[in-house]
């Protein structure tokens, strides 16, 4: 069985056809990138499928189930996690309270008013194991360099031990020279937990070097799909040049 | 290890003994008279009542201007009930305006917590405004502008005989209602809080139903205001709408946790004495205690905006 | 009847002034001024100043204007000396910033004018009393009301058909590109707050014969600006005068019908509008999500 279906899904803001009929399939452990120009409907494509957004018509299915009237908070306690282009991150917060935020809220712990010792330390555990992990120190959120403020991002997802994350731009921002060590940081950390992952990126080396499949989008529908090879199919090369 | 996490396995011993000069010192207050030890007393209860307010404002990152709302629901749950029933005993008087203002706050909250910033802001200034203005005009039920006097009050059958005896019940109440506000806000749930108050979006996918946590924010908020307000009832043995129910009320309240840091757990109570305090001096020298608040409040805001505790705190951590 | 109405539209053209004063400015810099009721008042103890030099009628209608320009001046001073040191840290600190600016006044006005109530009805005596359907109406009641519709036919015409406004209206949309446009947002900003800070004080101005002023009508006069502003839609004109009228006449009608309650009413209105619809009756954008 697919761990996730898009059917036909449509999005429109007025005039603009964001999404324009996509459909998607995503197995198990699969890493998939998004590609096109600003504008391709990319974004509005993580949207609708982490529940950000209601589609117009269409279906998002996770793991054989209809989720597409099911809101965001709900769809992560299935599974579903994802980042942002811009960092959503608790600024006031420590590195460590975010991702315990996170993990807390993964195992129905969040309404707890006391403490029971045994269990926050297990979380603090593996909050801390994650944060070495990746590479993020223990520090305030609002004293964090932008590279780490996207790692964070992410790692805030992963926290949630989904089964498929969505990435959105995760390297946006980034320097060149640090792109690959986040990317490496990342994706070596989903494959190891045999995470599925969407990733949108504008990037082609990091799309050509970290993905199993690739959609090439362009005007809200699905170009072209296949592996990193269409990358250098000229009507993509086209597409994704002009942009 | 404040750097590293706000949960409660992190506090500090050593910050916590500080504390213990400051007890005794609230323990010796009725030596300093009666007129001390009644401004100590309300100190307390406003300080308690700020306390709830930083629930919303500094955890949760919601402003009410409407906090008096739920201090005026204790203060006239108790005040009625004596009034109609003849109830005067504390341990009767001050649960059931615990009960009163929860439900209160949660029927309040449902309507107020959809909405954020300024919306909220003036939701809550509407709904305490419309209670202010029942309460005023329901004359055969709250008394009225007059409001309700409260003769006595009873402990378990012991008549409350001096204002010293009543400050100390007011110190239980209000380490009781310190201890448990600390507790809540250093669980998970006030971690939770403070994540949907710095990043809605992020809480929201890390799974979190935000309405929710902000509404049971709203009725632990709610809670601890009405339990200040029944006791304030009862130590002052008189209220009315102005002096419980009003918007300037409210604003207390905010200019209070302001003026002590909402970022502070502990600002607001500062908050509260400092300015029960100076108001008292102030306006007992004939001076223009509004002019003086006035201007405390701007120069607060543009000077130091996280408050005396947020000051203090930042150069603790800086050196 | 008649006088009912006449007396709703009385509030309702102050209610008007004032409350379109405080969406101008929240439209323009995103900030409720809680101070504006003490603007309003302001005008109220200005134009009984300026009135006490001499009983010339003439006197006596330049008041509200004069005082309608201090009050301007006195609110561009308080916008660049205070307000301006908090933008951009966020709409608490703006609020509360004008929240104890109220106080501030309150005092000030204590010392200069007193504790006591203050009004001067001369002018109502000496224009006369007119004869509306049988009931007898204050003519001065009748020129409140003219005057009232007067400056919101300026207003609309100064905001959408010149310059002047069409730069406001810029800023509110977007000040960033507004200033990369060349216009100095800091005088739009300025320029605004004199406005809405006129209006008030005018507002006041004009009061001064009705109701006159007391320290404690600031408050009042700010939560029914509130509400106003709150139910025509935060930063709409149009719904300013919409939900003044509505707001006008219901009280009028209200003391009269229902005394006990016709606050509550008015709040309850409010209530309801922000649960249904948090962006009033006629809110544009700027809602939640």
């Amino acid at each position: 069985m697919d761990l996730l279906n898009t059917e036909a899904l449509k999005k429109y803001f007025g005039e603009v056809h964001a999404v324009d009929g996509v459909s998607l399939t995503l197995r198990d452990a699969e890493l998939l990138s998004v590609v096109g120009p600003n504008g391709s409907g990319k974004t509005t494509l993580v949207n609708l499928i982490s529940g950000a957004l209601k589609p117009d018509s269409g279906k998002v299915y996770f793991e054989g189930r209809d989720i597409t009237g099911i809101p965001p908070h709900k769809r992560v306690k299935m599974g579903i996690g994802r980042s942002f282009q811009i960092p959503a991150i608790y600024e006031n917060l420590t590195t460590l309270d975010s991702l315990l935020v996170s993990i807390f809220s993964n195992t129905n712990l969040s309404h707890v008013f006391y403490k029971t010792k045994d269990k926050f330390e297990k979380a603090k555990e593996e909050a801390i194991n994650l944060l070495e992990t990746l590479n993020i120190p223990l520090k305030l959120v609002g004293e964090l360099p932008h590279g780490q403020r996207k790692l964070l991002d992410v790692a805030m997802a992963l926290s949630l031990k989904p089964k498929l994350i969505l990435l959105d731009e995760p390297t946006a921002g980034i320097s060149l020279d640090e792109r690959d060590e986040v990317m490496q940081t990342i994706v070596g950390f989903i494959r190891n937990q045999k995470i599925a992952a969407i990733i949108v990126e504008h990037d082609m080396d990091i799309v050509a070097e970290y993905s199993d499949r690739v959609i090439v989008m362009h005007e809200g529908r699905v170009l072209k799909e296949g592996g990193k090879e269409i990358l250098d199919d000229g009507e993509v090369r086209r597409i994704l040049i002009g942009d | 290890m404040k750097a590293e996490t706000n949960l409660v396995n992190s506090v500090n011993l050593k910050t916590n003994l500080l504390y213990i000069p400051l007890v005794i010192v609230l323990l010796l207050i009725p030596l300093g008279g009666e007129y001390i030890t009644y401004l100590t007393g309300l100190a307390l209860l406003f300080g308690i009542a700020a306390l709830s307010l930083n629930v919303l404002l500094g955890y949760t990152g919601l402003l009410s201007f409407g906090h008096a709302l739920f201090f005026g629901c204790g203060a006239y749950t108790a005040g009625m009930l004596v009034k109609h029933l003849s109830i005067t005993s504390i341990e009767i008087l001050v649960p059931t305006s615990i009960i009163t203002s929860v439900i209160l706050a949660l029927l309040v909250g449902i309507v107020c917590v959809r909405h954020t910033r300024i919306y909220f802001t003036m939701l809550t200034i509407a709904i305490s405004q419309l209670f202010y203005a029942l309460a005023h005009k329901l004359r055969p039920i709250t008394g009225g502008d007059d409001g309700i006097r409260i003769y006595s009050t009873h402990v378990f059958g012991h008549e409350v005989a001096s204002i010293t005896e009543f400050y100390y019940y007011i110190l239980v109440a209000f380490f009781l209602c310190l201890f448990c506000l600390r507790i809540i806000l250093r669980s998970p749930f006030g971690l939770t809080l403070q994540a949907i108050r710095d990043s809605e979006l992020r809480a929201r996918f890390a799974g979190i139903s935000i309405i929710k946590y902000r509404l049971a924010a709203f009725v632990v908020s709610g809670l601890f205001a009405g339990i200040a307000g029944s006791m304030y009832a009862l130590f002052l043995g008189q209220i009315s709408p102005d002096d419980v129910l009003s918007v300037m009320r409210s604003g207390e309240f905010v200019a209070m946790t302001l003026l002590g840091g909402y970022t502070s757990f502990i600002g607001p109570i500062v908050g509260s004495f400092v300015f029960t305090y100076l108001k008292a001096v102030i306006s007992s020298a004939a001076l223009y205690w509004y002019l003086v608040f006035g201007i405390l409040i701007v120069s607060i805001v543009i000077f130091v905006p996280t408050g005396l505790m947020g000051e203090i705190e930042k150069r603790r951590r800086t050196g | 009847m008649i006088s009912q109405i006449v007396n709703g539209l009385i509030f309702a053209s102050i209610l008007f002034l004032v409350a379109t004063g405080l969406t101008i400015i929240f439209g323009i810099l995103r900030v409720v001024n809680f101070a504006h009721g003490s603007f309003y008042l302001m005008g109220v103890f200005i134009a009984y100043s300026i009135t006490r030099f001499s009983s010339e009628p003439a006197l006596h209608l330049a008041a509200p204007f004069i005082a309608g320009f201090v009050a301007g001046v006195v609110g561009i001073a308080f916008e660049r000396g205070l307000l301006k040191n908090v933008y951009g840290r966020g709409e608490l600190f703006e609020l509360l910033l004008t929240y104890g600016m109220i106080f501030v006044f309150m005092d000030i006005f204590r010392i200069l004018w007193g504790s006591m109530p203050v009004s001067d009805p001369t002018i109502t005596f000496k224009l006369g009393i007119i004869s509306l359907g049988g009931t007898m109406i204050p003519l001065y009641n009748i020129y409140l009301i003219l005057i009232a519709a007067v400056l919101a036919t300026f207003l609309w015409f100064l905001l959408s058909k010149t310059k002047v406004g069409m730069v406001i209206r810029a800023t509110s949309f977007d000040s960033e590109v507004t200033s990369a446009f060349g216009v100095n947002v800091s005088w739009v900003y300025a320029l605004t707050f004199f406005l809405g800070c006129f209006l008030a004080g005018f507002a006041g101005g004009l009061m001064l014969p009705v109701t006159g002023a007391w320290i404690g009508l600031d408050v009042d006069m700010l939560i029914l600006a509130l509400v106003v502003l709150v139910v025509g839609g935060m930063g709409s004109i149009k719904g300013a005068l919409v939900a003044s009228i509505l707001i006008g006449l219901i009280r009028s009608f209200g003391i009269s019908m229902f005394p006990a309650i016709e606050l509550a009413i008015v709040y309850l209105i409010m209530i309801v509008v922000l649960i249904v619809k948090p962006s009033g009756l006629f809110g544009g954008a700027e809602v939640e999500s």
